[in-house]
Formats: structure tokens, sequence, C-alpha cells
């Protein structure tokens, strides 16, 4: 009868301390989000800049994750001298000068984030989104409907549309985009 | 001695067992939903209940294990060396133990199975006997092709020459369908433009309709984004406003001048950024000129330096004059006219209880 006692509990602290194993595996390899796995296989860079030899990086979507051309070896990708991590895609404004830009649209990289924020400088601002749209399209080698999935946003400043400042425009072809 | 050891920690395990059980019944109930401030009650509320009762029982049968410990305890003190008494209270508190472990067991076994049961690949099962119920998903409908606005609008704009009535002449009529109407007179022209907006309702978070003060910074745009700006010691109310007024300003880009001074994030003036970076007492001296190669330009562009002396003046004079906003219906300044929308910003986001709207 003793026997049996020592068995029944050894048998149930043994089970005990199987179902506390498996707990803890399950929780530890259920604690990393599906996006988190993804981005470990970006490839070898200085935080989120890519290797210089890679042809292609993974940039964070709002949906996913996509593939876009290495923009940072392209001539039209500056740095931005006075904001660090910031890097100036298609057209150039220079900080140090005070005056106003000719420029049709500023879209300002920021790397840490992988978030463009597109700035619409010149009007008619439709015509000024479209060329920001084309040079997306073209230096990130992506399709319309991936274009859309970036993290991103279009405005433009009050100085340059009394209409259309303080909206979020989108881009064209995007879903909810503003007509302009 | 080995019984002693047995008994002791018996009691301290059963009769601290109750205390974490109940005190998280305490603070849910057993059916936490469906009450005042909870959630409606869904399936998943029946796995809690079901948990919540297990708990409650396990807390119980703790309070059982401890009574009968003590009693087992009692037997063996007043056993007066009877050897039949003394196995007896012995066998007893061995039979607690083995019962007591095998209640436990139970409750694990029980919370592994229910959460097997509900766990999916996004949280997997989750903390020891918490059954965490999100909300189900409601049916929605999202906006197709065909489910696009066609309003006729209509805006005001005021203007004071033939040159800059002209731009917001041009302006109109780059808009659908934009039919333009002004009257006034030179010093106060008012053009009134007559529009078809053609906007999607939904289905991209990224698009704001309405607009006119309302937008703020994206979520990843470390110029201006809420976040940042809180982080900047802003209350959350000036942050919110302050992220709205960034995207009418620069459109929450960092770089960018207007041509009479004013640049970066939230379009600064020279003067302004003077007061607040010359001179080691002032609020922000890494910040000044001198720090950028001697161009205030620089200084005023570096996005980090530019919300610090945002921040700087909101603390000190709020919107006006720098914003254009005046919030101080006591105050005969009206309102500048550089950025009416940051009247928009203040409107949207500020405090809609503070009669002042000032949102300070």
């Amino acid at each position: 009868m003793r026997n049996m006692k020592k068995i029944l509990l050894t048998l149930i602290a043994l089970l005990i301390i199987v179902i506390t194993i498996l707990l803890y595996l399950n929780s530890t390899s259920d604690s990393g989000s599906q996006f988190e796995d993804e981005w470990t296989t970006f490839p070898e860079g200085s935080g989120n800049i890519p290797d210089p030899q890679s042809k292609t990086f993974k940039l964070k979507g709002e949906t996913g994750v996509i593939e876009v051309r290495n923009f940072f070896t392209d001539p039209l990708t500056r740095t931005d001298p006075v904001n660090e991590g910031h890097y100036q895609l298609g057209t150039y404004i220079d900080p140090y000068s005070p005056d106003p830009s000719n420029e049709p649209y500023y879209i300002d990289y920021i790397a840490s984030t992988q978030y463009f924020n597109i700035s619409l400088l010149a009007v008619p601002i439709a015509e000024s989104r479209r060329e920001a749209e084309q040079f997306l399209l073209t230096h990130l080698d992506l399709t319309e409907d991936q274009l859309c999935n970036i993290n991103y946003r279009v405005t433009v400043p009050v100085r340059i549309s009394l209409l259309y400042a303080g909206q979020s425009l989108g881009f064209s072809f995007c879903p909810g985009a503003i007509t302009l | 001695m080995n019984v002693r050891r047995w008994f002791f920690s018996g009691i301290a395990v059963c009769l601290n067992i109750p205390v974490v059980v109940f005190a998280q019944d305490a603070q849910k109930g057993l059916v936490p939903c469906g009450r005042d401030g909870q959630a409606e009650c869904q399936t998943c509320h029946v796995v809690q209940l079901v948990s919540g009762v297990n708990a409650w029982l396990v807390g119980i049968l703790s309070i059982v294990a401890g009574i009968m410990f003590i009693i087992a305890g009692f037997k063996l003190v007043t056993a007066n060396g009877n050897p039949s008494a003394l196995q007896a209270a012995k066998g007893m508190i061995v039979n607690v133990a083995i019962g007591f472990v095998i209640v436990l067991a139970a409750w694990l076994l029980l919370d592994l199975l229910m959460k097997s049961l509900l766990s999916d690949s996004e949280q997997g099962l989750g903390p020891w006997n918490q059954i965490s119920c999100v909300d189900q998903p409601v049916a929605t409908t999202t906006p197709g092709k065909l489910d696009i606005y066609i309003i006729r609008e209509q805006d005001s704009s005021t203007c004071m020459t033939a040159a800059s009535c002209s731009v917001l002449v041009q302006q109109c009529q780059d808009r659908p369908d934009g039919v333009e109407t002004i009257t006034g007179s030179p010093g106060n022209f008012q053009v009134t433009c007559a529009y078809t907006s053609t906007s999607g309702s939904g289905g991209n978070a990224r698009v704001t309709p309405g607009g006119r003060g309302e937008a703020q910074c994206a979520a990843d745009n470390t110029n201006c984004s809420v976040e940042e700006l809180l982080a900047l010691g802003l209350t959350e109310t000036q942050a919110n406003i302050m992220s709205c007024v960034a995207v009418t300003e620069n459109s929450g880009g960092s770089v960018g001048c207007s041509g009479t001074g004013p640049c970066g994030t939230f379009q600064i003036t020279q003067k302004n950024w003077g007061i607040y970076t010359n001179g080691s007492s002032s609020d922000h001296p890494d910040c000044s000129a001198a720090n950028f190669g001697g161009s205030i330009s620089a200084a005023q562009n570096n996005g980090p330096c530019n919300a610090r002396v945002m921040t700087s003046m909101v603390r000190d004079s709020g919107y006006q004059p720098w914003t254009g906003a005046n919030t101080n219906p006591n105050d005969s300044v009206p309102d500048g006219p550089w950025n009416p929308y940051a009247r928009g910003c203040v409107n949207t986001h500020g405090n809609a209880g503070d009669p002042t709207r000032r949102g300070f």
C-alpha cells in the first residue's frame, strides 16, 4: 500500500514536471511575432541600411514585407546632412539654404522606421504627386499595389495649397486616395 | 521529523494558494463579462467561467486541505505516544498531501486542456491560469469602387492682391469641376471655390478624409509623431494638436523653408529660433546656428532641434502668434493668417470641454 502511494506520488510529480516543461517550450516558441521572424531575414548592414552589395532589401509594409530595389545605392538617394538616419529620395532640398524649394516634391525616408514622408511642394499638386509616385515606382521597382503597401504619407503644406493642406492625400491609385 | 516537514509544508502551501486564487477572482468575478464597463459575453467567457470555477474550487479545497492538516497535526500532538493514533495521524497527513497534489495536477491539466482548445497561432497557450478572451471580429463592409462619395463642396479663402488671389483661383480650377467666385475689394478679396469631392470612404488608414486640421503625423514619422512629441514633454493634448500642426506646416517633413524665414517641421521663424537657441542660458543652445556650421537654416531644419524649440514655444506661448491660431477668446488678437488650419487642429484635437479651446 505504501509502495503504491510512493509510485502514485512519483508519477504525479513526473507528470507535473513534463507538463511544466511543455508549457514553457510552447510559450517561448510562440513569443515572437511572425513579423519578427521575417525581420531576422533582412540582409546584413548597418541598422536598417542594407549592405551596399545587396541589389534588393526588405521593407516592412502595412501588411507583410515588401522586397524593394536597394535605393541606397541609387544616385538620386542622398543623405540628409542635418538629420541623421534620414534620406532624401528623388529631389534634394539643401537644409543649409533658407530659400524655398523649387522641387515638385520632397521624399523624406526615415531609415529607423522605414517610413516615407512625401511632401508635395508645387502646384498643380496632382502633377507633383504623379511625379513622386513615378519616382518611387521606378526606383523602388514596385507595382502600384506594392507601393500602396509601403509605410508612407502624402501631404501638402499650407503654404503650397490652402485647399489640400491638413489632409492625408495618399497615392492616386491607392484605396481611399483623395482625388486632386 | 519527516511527518513534521509534510505537516508544516502542507499548511503553508494550502493557506497560500487561496490568497492567489481569490485575489484574481476578486478583480474580475467568476463571469467577467456583461456588466458595466465589461465586454459583451461570448463563448470564450464560458471557458473563462469554467477556469474561474476551477480556480475557486482549488482555493476552497486548499482551505479544506489546510484544515485537514491542522486536524492531523492536532491528532499527532494529542496521540500521547499511542502507536495506532500516531499511525492514523501520519496516514491522514500523507493522504491529504496526496489528495492535494492530485487537485493541483487536475488544475494544471484542466487549464492546459482549456488553453489547448482556445489557443491560436498568435498568442499560444499564454500565461498560467489566465484565459484571455479577445473581441470577436465584427462583420463590416469594405467599400469597393462603387462606394465613392460624390459631394459638391465649397471653400472660401481670403487674399489681398491679384497675384495671391490668382494662386487660389488656380488651385480651385485644379480641383474637380472647380468653379471660383471672387468677391470683395483690394486688400480683402474672398475667393469661394465650389468643387466636386470624390473621395473613397475608407479602406486605407493612412488617408484621412475630411482633412483641414485633422491629419496627424504618422506613427513612424519620427519628426512629429504624437509619441515623439509626448517624449519631448508635451501633454497628450498638446502632442495631438502639434502633430496635426506639423502636417499643415511642413507636411511632417524635417527640411523645408517657406521663404520668409520659417523653416523645419514646425516652420519656426529665425527670430523665435534665436530666442530659444542663442546664448548658453537659452533653452536649447546646442541647436544654435553655431553648432550647424553657422547656418541658422540648417539648425532649423534639424528635426529633433525643431521639435524641441517648438516644445519650449508651446510651453511659453501656446499657439499664438506663431502657428496662427489664437485660442484665447478673451484675447483681441485674431487668428493669424499664415496657417488657418492650426485652429482646425486645435478644434479637432484639443480638449473639447475646455471653453477656451486652449487644450493646455
